[in-house]
C-alpha cells in the first residue's frame, strides 16, 4: 500500500492538494514519518468529487493550480460549510494574495519551500483545532437533539427563564401555576443535561436558530 | 509605393520574380500598396536620381554606386537559396583546365587568355579583376581579354574546350552545372581557390554580400523600418521568397568591401581617381577629341567670314551718322514734353511696382511658411527655426526669437540671428515688456524705429533703438508666448498692413503647433511608461514562473531530507556523516530557494503607485492605444458602462497593461476566425459592495477545455509568435490589486475575460 492511499479509517487525514507530483508524494511521506496519515489529490477538482461532510482532518492548498485555483477551492469549501482548517501553500509568497487567502477563512499560510518544523508544527495544530471542532460538532448536534426533545411548552418555559423571568412571572405569562412551571423547568434541566442556569443560557445561545 | 527592381533578365522575368514580395509587403503592411518597377542599370540610375522610387532592389554593385550617389541605403541582405541551402554572400571563381599544368596559381596567368562576362559585370569580372591586381596582374594590359556577356555558361564550356586559357564566372556556377550533368568538375583547377567555413563553393575572390533591400532618401524612417521588419519575418517557404529564389530576408549585412573593391578599381563611385593617362584619354574619349578639333576648324572659317563683312559695314555707318545728328534734334524738342509726362507716369509706376513686389513677396512668403509648417519631415525644433529665419527675411530683421511665458518663467522654445552686426539686443527684456502692450488686447507690436518710441505703461523700451516686431500666441485663449523680430538698427522701411497680418499667421500657428506638441508628447510619454511597465512585468512574471517552478521540486527536496532526519532519529540510526548529508541537502536546497526569491524581489522592486483615477478613462487610453491595430483589421469596439462606477485606486499603467492585455487577445481571437463581424465588447459593471468589474469579451471562438486549463499559465501560448506571459501577467496585476480574473462563456454564448477590483 503506497502512501499516499493511506486512509486511517475514523481518524484524522491530511488531505494535500497539489498539482507537482513531487511536491505532493514528498510531502505525504513526510507526514507519515510522524505517523500522520494523509491522501493527495492533484487538483481542486479532483478534490471536491472525494469531499463529503464526514471527512475530517485539515487540507493543505497550493495556490497556482490549473483549472481551480487554491483559492478557488477554498470559496467552493467554503460554500459546502467545510469545518476542516485549509493551509494554504504557495510557490510565490505575495502579499495580496494572502490576504485573500486569509479572508476566505484560511488556517495559515506557508511560502514554499517550507521548513520540515514549520509545517508539521502548522499541520499538528491545524489537526488539533479539527478534533475541537468535531468534539463541539458532536456536542452541538447531541444538544440539537436534546432540543428536539422538548415539548412545545417545555421550550415556551425554557426561553423565558433564558430571558431572566422568575418563575412566578413566567406562571403569570403563560397562565400556569409557579409550580408547574418548576416541574417544566426541571425536566428542561434533566433533558439538556443543563447542570446550572448559565450553561442553559450558553447552549440556548449556541443553538439559538435551531430553537 | 514603388520598388524600383533591377530586370538583369528583362523585365517580365523581374515581375514574375518579384511581384509575390510586393503582395506580401502590401498585406503585411495594409495602409500601403507596393508595386514593382522593373528597370535597367540606366533606367535605375535615372530613378534615383528623381527620387521617383521608395525602395530599390539592386545588385551588390549597382546598390553601392546608387548609395555612394544618391544617398539609398540598404535596410535587409537577400538570403539567396542555390543547390539547397542559403547564402548571404557570393564571391567569383577564376579557373583553367585541370590538365593545364603551366597555370598553377593567379600570378602564372599573365599573357595567357581570359573570358569574363563584361566589363561592368560586378560577379562575372569586377571581383576576379580585384584579385589579379593584387596579384600583380592588370588584367587590361597584361591579359588577352575578352568579354562574352551572359549565359555564364558559356564561359565555362570556352574554357573546357580550350577556345581560352582561364575563365571567371559567379561562384555556384560550377556547382550549379555540375549539378546538372552539364560539366564534370573534375576537369576543372580553380586558380588562386579561397576557404570558408561558411560558403561552400569555389571560390577565388574574396566574398561579398548579396542584394540588397534599400529605401530611397526621401523614404520615411517609420515605413521603412516597418518594410525592414515584415521582410525579415518573410517565411523562406513562402510564395514571396520561393518566387525570388531565396529564402527570405536577413539583417543587412556591411557592404563596406563593395567599397573597398570599387576604391581599388577605381570604378563606380571612385571613378575620379583613376589619373586620366594620354592612351586612356585617348581610349575613353576618343569621339569627343576629333569632334572638338572639328569645330575649332569650323570656327576659324566662320571667323574669316565674319571680319570681312564688318569691314564692309563700317564703311556705310559714317554715312549714316550725319543724317542721324540732325534728326536727335528734332527727337530732343520732343523729348523735353514726353520727360514731363514720363515722370509721372513713372511715380505712379514705382508706386504700383512696389505694392506688387510686396504683394509678390508676402505671396512667397506664405508659401514658404506653409511648405515649412506642413513638412512631415521636419521636427517641430526645425519647424520653428524655419518659421523665424523665414520671417527674419520678410521682415528684414536681424534676429527672432520665440519665447514662452508662462507666469514669472520664460523659455527660449527658438532663437535665430541672420548676421546681427550692431549692440546685441536682450531679448527676453524686450519680448518680457513688450508683452506687456501686446497683452492688453493682444494686439502686435510693430515699430521700424524704436528711437524716441515709448510704449504704454513702459518708458524704459524708450532708450532702445533699433526696430521690433511681435505678436503674442495663446494657447487656450491665454498668452502663452511671445513671436519677436527684432533689429539693433532701424527698419529700412516702415511695417505695413502685410507684415502685421503675416506675423499674426505666424502667431496663430505657433499656439496650435505648441499645443498640438505637447498633446503629442504627453502620449507619447505615455505609451514609453506603458513599455516600460509591459518590460518590467514580463520580467517579473518570468521571474515568478520560474521561481514557482523551481520551488516545486526543492519543497520536495526538503520535505525528504527534513523526513529523513525524523526517521534516522526515530529509529536510533547515529550514522552521524549520513546524518550530516542529509542537513547539508537541506541546508542547500534551502540556499536555492533564497537565491531564487533574492532574484524575484531584485526584478519585483518598483512598488506599485496607488493614484485616484476614472476606470473607463483608463480602459478607454488601452482602446485608444490599439486603433491603429483595430482600425486596420476594421474590428469594432463597444465600451459600455451602465452604472456609475465610483473611481479605482490602484496603478493606473498596471491595470491599462491588463485591459490592452486582454484587448490583443481578444483582436487575436477575432482575427482568426476570419468571417462575421468582427466586434469586441467592454463592459464596466458593479458586481457588489466595494468591487468593480471589467469584461472584454469577442466575436472569436470558444476556448477549448484543454487551453482553459493552462490559460493563465506563464509560457503557455496558443500564438506562433506568443510568449505566454500576457495573461499570467494579467493575473499577477490583478490579484496583487487584490481583484480576480477569470475566463467565462456570457450570456451572448461569446468568450469573454473578466477581472476585478476592489473599489476602496
Amino acid at each position: 500500500m503506497s502512501v499516499t492511499d493511506q486512509i486511517i479509517e475514523a481518524g484524522q487525514t491530511v488531505f494535500v492538494v497539489d498539482d507537482d507530483l513531487s511536491a505532493r508524494e514528498s510531502l505525504c511521506w513526510l507526514l507519515n514519518t510522524e505517523d500522520i496519515a494523509s491522501r493527495a489529490f492533484a487538483s481542486a477538482e479532483s478534490f471536491l468529487d472525494h469531499w463529503n461532510p464526514d471527512l475530517t482532518g485539515c487540507i493543505t492548498v497550493d495556490i497556482r493550480m490549473p483549472g481551480k485555483s487554491g483559492l478557488q477551492l477554498q470559496e467552493e469549501l467554503n460554500a459546502r460549510h467545510n469545518l476542516m482548517p485549509v493551509i494554504v501553500l504557495t510557490g510565490h509568497a505575495d502579499v495580496p494574495v494572502a490576504i485573500r487567502a486569509m479572508k476566505l477563512g484560511a488556517y495559515d499560510f506557508l511560502e514554499k519551500p517550507y521548513s520540515d518544523d514549520e509545517l508539521l508544527a502548522c499541520v499538528k495544530n491545524a489537526l488539533a483545532l479539527s478534533r475541537e471542532i468535531d468534539h463541539a460538532e458532536i456536542e452541538i448536534s447531541r444538544l440539537a437533539r436534546a432540543l428536539e426533545n422538548l415539548t412545545d411548552r417545555e421550550r415556551e418555559v425554557m426561553c423565558l427563564v433564558v430571558e431572566g423571568n422568575t418563575n412566578k412571572a413566567i406562571g403569570v405569562q403563560l397562565g400556569i401555576s409557579e409550580k408547574t412551571v418548576e416541574i417544566h423547568r426541571a425536566r428542561v434541566m434533566e433533558k439538556t443535561a443543563a447542570r446550572s442556569l448559565s450553561e442553559l443560557v450558553r447552549i440556548c445561545l449556541i443553538l439559538k436558530d435551531k430553537i | 509605393m514603388s520598388i524600383g527592381v533591377l530586370a538583369f533578365r528583362g523585365k517580365q522575368d523581374a515581375i514574375d520574380r518579384w511581384s509575390p514580395t510586393a503582395r506580401y509587403l502590401s498585406e503585411r503592411i495594409a495602409d500601403y500598396s507596393f508595386r514593382i518597377v522593373p528597370l535597367t542599370l540606366e533606367g535605375m540610375l535615372d530613378h534615383v536620381e528623381q527620387d521617383r522610387l521608395d525602395f530599390i532592389l539592386t545588385n551588390t554593385g549597382n546598390y553601392v554606386v546608387l548609395e555612394n550617389a544618391f544617398g539609398i541605403s540598404r535596410l535587409a541582405t537577400l538570403k539567396v537559396r542555390h543547390l539547397g541551402a542559403e547564402f548571404t554572400q557570393f564571391g567569383a571563381v577564376i579557373f583553367t583546365r585541370q590538365d593545364n599544368t603551366e597555370l598553377n596559381a593567379l600570378a602564372d596567368i599573365s599573357g595567357y587568355s581570359m573570358l569574363a562576362v563584361s566589363e561592368e559585370a560586378f560577379g562575372g569580372f569586377q571581383m576576379a579583376w580585384r584579385e589579379l591586381l593584387e596579384a600583380g596582374i592588370d588584367p587590361f594590359e597584361d591579359l588577352r581579354l575578352s568579354f562574352g556577356g551572359f549565359p555564364q555558361d558559356d564561359i565555362v564550356h570556352a574554357v573546357l574546350a580550350g577556345e581560352v586559357d582561364v575563365g571567371t564566372v559567379r561562384s555556384g556556377t560550377l556547382e550549379r552545372m555540375a549539378a546538372d550533368g552539364l560539366i564534370d568538375i573534375d576537369r576543372i583547377k580553380v586558380l588562386g581557390a579561397r576557404q570558408s567555413d561558411v560558403f561552400p563553393f569555389l571560390h577565388s575572390t574574396r566574398l561579398y554580400p548579396e542584394w540588397p533591400f534599400a529605401k530611397g532618401r526621401r523614404t520615411p524612417e517609420a515605413l521603412a523600418q516597418r518594410v525592414a521588419v515584415a521582410l525579415l519575418e518573410l517565411e523562406p517557404d513562402s510564395e514571396a521568397a520561393v518566387r525570388a529564389f531565396s529564402a527570405g530576408w536577413t539583417i543587412p549585412l556591411d557592404y563596406g568591401p563593395v567599397h573597398e573593391l570599387f576604391r581599388e578599381l577605381e570604378i563606380g563611385p571612385y571613378a575620379y581617381l583613376s589619373k586620366p593617362s594620354l592612351t586612356s584619354v585617348w581610349r575613353e574619349y576618343k569621339g569627343w577629341i576629333i569632334f572638338s578639333l572639328a569645330m575649332m576648324l569650323l570656327l576659324m572659317v566662320l571667323l574669316i567670314l565674319i571680319s570681312r563683312a564688318n569691314r564692309r559695314i563700317s564703311q556705310s555707318e559714317l554715312k549714316y551718322r550725319a543724317e542721324a545728328n540732325q534728326r536727335r534734334q528734332a527727337q530732343e524738342l520732343l523729348a523735353r514734353h514726353k520727360e514731363e509726362l514720363e515722370e509721372r507716369v513713372a511715380e505712379r509706376t514705382a508706386e504700383l511696382a512696389d505694392v506688387n513686389t510686396s504683394l509678390r513677396r508676402s505671396e512667397a512668403t506664405l508659401r514658404a511658411i506653409h511648405d515649412i509648417t506642413t513638412n512631415p519631415e521636419f521636427r517641430f525644433e526645425d519647424k520653428l527655426a524655419g518659421l523665424l529665419r523665414e520671417g527674419c527675411r520678410f521682415f528684414e530683421m536681424e534676429s527672432g526669437v520665440i519665447l514662452s511665458i508662462d507666469g514669472e518663467n520664460d523659455d527660449f522654445l527658438a532663437r535665430v540671428d541672420v548676421g546681427a552686426d550692431g549692440e546685441p539686443v536682450d531679448y527676453r527684456q524686450l519680448a518680457r515688456r513688450l508683452r506687456k502692450q501686446i497683452a492688453i488686447n493682444h494686439d502686435p507690436v510693430a515699430v521700424a524705429d524704436l528711437q524716441g518710441h515709448c510704449f504704454q505703461g513702459d518708458s524704459d523700451v524708450c532708450e532702445s533703438t533699433g526696430s521690433v516686431l511681435a505678436a503674442d500666441y495663446l494657447i487656450d485663449d491665454e498668452t502663452a508666448g511671445v513671436i519677436l523680430f527684432a533689429s539693433s538698427r532701424a527698419n529700412p522701411r516702415e511695417f505695413s498692413d502685410v507684415d502685421i497680418d503675416i506675423l499674426q499667421l505666424m502667431a496663430q500657428w505657433l499656439g496650435g503647433e505648441i499645443e498640438r506638441a505637447e498633446i503629442n508628447r504627453r502620449a507619447q510619454e505615455h505609451q514609453a511608461q506603458l513599455a516600460h511597465v509591459s518590460r518590467l512585468n514580463t520580467m517579473g512574471e518570468m521571474a515568478t514562473g520560474i521561481a514557482h517552478e523551481l520551488n516545486q521540486p526543492l519543497t520536495a527536496i526538503l520535505n525528504y531530507s527534513g523526513g529523513s532526519l525524523r526517521l534516522l532519529q526515530k529509529r536510533g540510526n547515529g550514522d552521524s556523516e549520513l546524518r550530516q548529508a542529509i542537513v547539508n541537502i537541506g541546508n542547500d536546497a534551502r540556499r536555492a530557494a533564497d537565491i531564487i526569491k533574492g532574484l524575484r524581489e531584485f526584478i519585483q522592486r518598483g512598488e506599485h503607485r496607488r493614484e485616484r483615477f476614472v476606470l473607463e478613462d483608463c480602459i478607454e487610453s488601452a482602446v485608444e492605444l490599439l486603433r491603429p491595430r483595430l482600425l486596420q483589421h476594421e474590428i469594432e469596439v463597444d465600451l459600455r458602462r451602465v452604472e456609475a462606477i465610483p473611481d479605482i485606486v490602484a496603478d493606473r499603467l498596471q491595470i491599462e497593461q491588463v485591459a490592452v492585455n486582454l484587448l490583443i487577445n481578444a483582436i487575436d481571437a477575432v482575427c482568426a476566425v476570419g468571417h462575421g463581424p468582427k466586434k469586441i465588447e467592454i463592459g464596466i459593471t458593479r458586481t457588489g459592495v466595494g468591487e468593480v468589474a471589467v469584461s472584454v469579451s469577442d466575436s472569436g471562438d470558444l476556448l477549448s477545455q484543454s487551453v482553459i486549463e493552462h490559460l493563465f499559465d506563464p509560457f503557455y501560448t496558443t500564438k506562433s509568435d506568443g510568449m505566454g506571459m500576457g495573461l499570467s501577467i494579467s493575473r499577477s496585476i490583478v490579484e496583487s490589486h487584490g481583484g480576480t480574473i477569470e475566463y467565462l462563456v456570457n450570456e451572448a454564448q461569446h468568450p469573454a475575460f473578466r477581472f476585478t477590483l476592489p473599489v476602496t
